[in-house]
């Protein structure tokens, strides 16, 4: 009897095919913002919460754009319970001599050595890829989105023209792309031939620092802020997450707001469904009253209802974040050249696992918003309904 | 013919409109008994309607008792009225109120889903049920795709698919011209005679009203049975402009 009452429930819908999608495509664009939206808010309080606090950020405490001397690296890499290391710098610059805004570029330069256990992500580069990393000093290796948008090949080569004073021109040869998603947007190029090649040797943006412990990062990070406190140029060292949490610091206004727009999605949607919901059991009306002339008991009919509006709510949010997820891969993976307007989608890839939730969520909505009209469909009165049509 | 299928005892049945008291039934008394077919004939507003839905179990009356079937359904619940109804009564619609979305099979069919029945059992009698009224080669038509009499014979289907007892018809031939109604009147005269069902048919058409055993003539809430009136003569004083069937 269930499979047929679901058949009931299923062909129900089909009653008024225009109003039911359209009903499903407005849930499916409000469940696709609320996945967009809410994978965001969720990164950001995951990456402040759940940061790893065995990594340090080492800049310069007083100055933007901060200017760490190369000196300080082999000090601070070698002090006790440094485990790894790695240097950031940001080279950024034009692929033309003429600058279009369109055509600029930004290459993190790190230490070769320790690019896989050093950067998240990056212990997938296969081992020959990694050797010719090493022994190649103009490599960079170029995430997949980037590799589409520009339109580039393996082994290409291109000259980025340094967009800062004095101007340099740096050379670059690809030699593969960075497999993943986190990095599907960047460049990443050598320390070392960067400082050769740009003639500056001497300074470094950052120094991020793996450390074999919790605890020790702690101790670290004070004797590191202490030692270089009243040195020229000062340091300052911080976690991975703290550093997160400094920037969303500046945000929780926004992330805020961004939770209260989530909210107003929520209510939105069940406002939507109820809607339809209650439309369609004022016209069905005089079915119900036959339904329970044949037997139909008041929960029976209240269930059908209820019924159609977890379906179409299912439904719609596995299709809506489906459809997100889809969008989200296949930028991440540069199948689709979208990183231009869907740079968005590519900070925040929303994983699979999210269509599962959106289907429960959508359902969720679907009963919320369909218990009123249920709860009206159950006081129909036959007589009353065939009073009226007599 | 003495075993009493429907009792009606001082059956008082009231609403209200506003703060007005509208009293609809006043003091209604009858028995119909197995095997009748049964008209309920009157003027519009006199209460046919009203005392069909007592029968049917489809609402309560005010005072007075409803028996069908040796059961007192005055005072039962909702819940247990609706699963009364789905095996004591079967009910035909003037306008079918077939379910849009389901195939002719699936409607009949739609009853005996609350039944604790076997899927071939309830195939079976659905089957049966539009075998009887001779729509076996309309199974997977909507009711969009079949005619006005067609439909009827799927809600007459609907009604007998759980073999009730009782059989009650409000209009059931108010929507369908001439010929069609012939054919659904004979249907019904077929199943009264063939299942020995009793048929308790409300109607404003002389001649569906000439096709019952007995007629029962209500006006302004009360039965104007117990006048002694013969069938020929209660049709002449309903109808009193239709040329009657012998």
């Amino acid at each position: 009897m269930l499979f047929k009452f679901i058949i009931l429930v299923f062909k129900s819908l089909g009653r008024n095919k225009v109003r039911t999608a359209l009903t499903g495509m407005a849930v499916i664009v409000l469940v696709a913002i609320y996945a967009i939206v809410t994978n965001v808010t969720a990164t950001v309080k995951s990456k402040i919460t759940g940061g790893d606090q065995t990594r340090l950020i080492v800049s310069e405490r007083w100055t933007m754009p901060s200017q760490i001397p190369v000196r300080y690296v082999s000090e601070i890499a070698q002090i006790p319970g440094v485990k790894s290391f790695t240097t950031w710098t940001i080279f950024v610059g034009f692929l033309d001599k003429i600058p279009q805004a369109d055509r600029q570029v930004a290459v993190l330069a790190v230490h070769p050595q320790t690019l896989r256990e050093m950067h998240d992500g990056m212990d997938e580069l296969p081992d020959e890829l990694y050797d010719e990393w090493l022994s190649t000093k103009d490599a960079v290796l170029v995430g997949a989105a980037m590799m589409k948008k520009m339109n580039w090949h393996v082994g290409q080569q291109f000259t980025v023209f340094g967009a800062r004073f004095p101007p340099v021109d740096v050379p670059f040869r690809i030699i593969g792309i960075i497999p993943g998603g986190e990095w599907s947007s960047a460049m990443f190029c050598r320390q070392d031939y960067l400082s050769d090649a740009s003639n500056n040797a001497d300074s470094v943006n950052a120094i991020l620092l793996s450390v074999e412990s919790e605890e020790r990062a702690k101790e670290l990070a004070s004797e590191v802020s202490k030692d270089y406190e009243n040195r020229q140029p000062a340091l300052k060292v911080e976690t991975e997450s703290a550093g997160v949490a400094r920037f969303a610091s500046r945000s929780t206004a926004v992330l805020q707001i961004i939770d209260a727009v989530v909210a107003i999605l929520l209510i939105n949607m069940v406002i939507i469904l109820s809607n339809s919901i209650s439309i369609s059991v004022r016209e069905r009306r005089v079915e119900m009253a036959v339904l329970k002339v044949l037997g139909f008991q008041p929960l029976h009919i209240a269930m059908m209802i209820i019924g159609e509006a977890m379906f179409v709510g299912g439904i719609a949010g596995m299709i809506g974040t489906g459809i997100v997820c889809t969008l989200s891969t296949l930028t991440v993976t540069g199948v689709l050249p979208l990183a231009q307007w869907n740079s968005f989608l590519l900070q925040f890839p929303v994983p699979w696992t999210a269509v599962a939730w959106s289907v429960l969520l959508g359902a969720g909505v679907g009963l919320t918003g369909s218990v009123f009209p249920a709860m009206a469909s159950r006081k129909v009165k036959v007589s009353d309904v065939f009073a009226r049509i007599a | 013919m003495s075993d009493v299928i429907v009792q009606v005892d001082d059956g008082f049945k009231e609403y209200s409109r506003g703060s007005e008291r509208v009293e609809v039934l006043k003091g209604v008394s009858l028995k119909i008994y197995r095997g009748e077919f049964v008209a309920l004939i009157g003027p519009s507003g006199s209460g046919k309607t009203t005392l069909l839905n007592l029968i049917a179990g489809l609402d309560q009356p005010t005072r007075g008792r409803v028996i069908i079937n040796s059961r007192d359904i005055s005072r039962m619940s909702e819940s247990e009225l609706a699963r009364w109804r789905t095996t004591a009564i079967g009910f035909v619609f003037q306008f079918y109120h077939l379910i849009p979305v389901l195939t002719a099979y699936e409607n009949v069919e739609l009853p005996l889903l609350l039944l604790n029945m076997s899927a071939s059992r309830r195939r079976k009698q659905a089957l049966n049920a539009l075998a009887l009224v001779g729509l076996s080669h309309r199974l997977t038509h909507r009711p969009g795709q079949l005619s006005g009499g067609e439909q009827q014979r799927v809600g007459i289907a609907r009604a007998l698919v759980t073999d009730p007892a009782l059989v009650v018809a409000d209009e059931p031939t108010g929507d369908l011209d001439g010929r069609k109604k012939e054919e659904i009147l004979d249907l019904l005269q077929q199943l009264q005679e063939g299942l020995n069902k009793t048929i308790l048919m409300v109607t404003h058409d002389h001649v569906a009203a000439s096709r019952a055993h007995r007629l029962l003539r209500i006006s302004d809430g009360r039965l104007l049975e117990e006048a002694g009136e013969s069938r020929e003569e209660a049709l002449a004083l309903a109808f009193p402009d239709a040329k009657l069937r012998p």
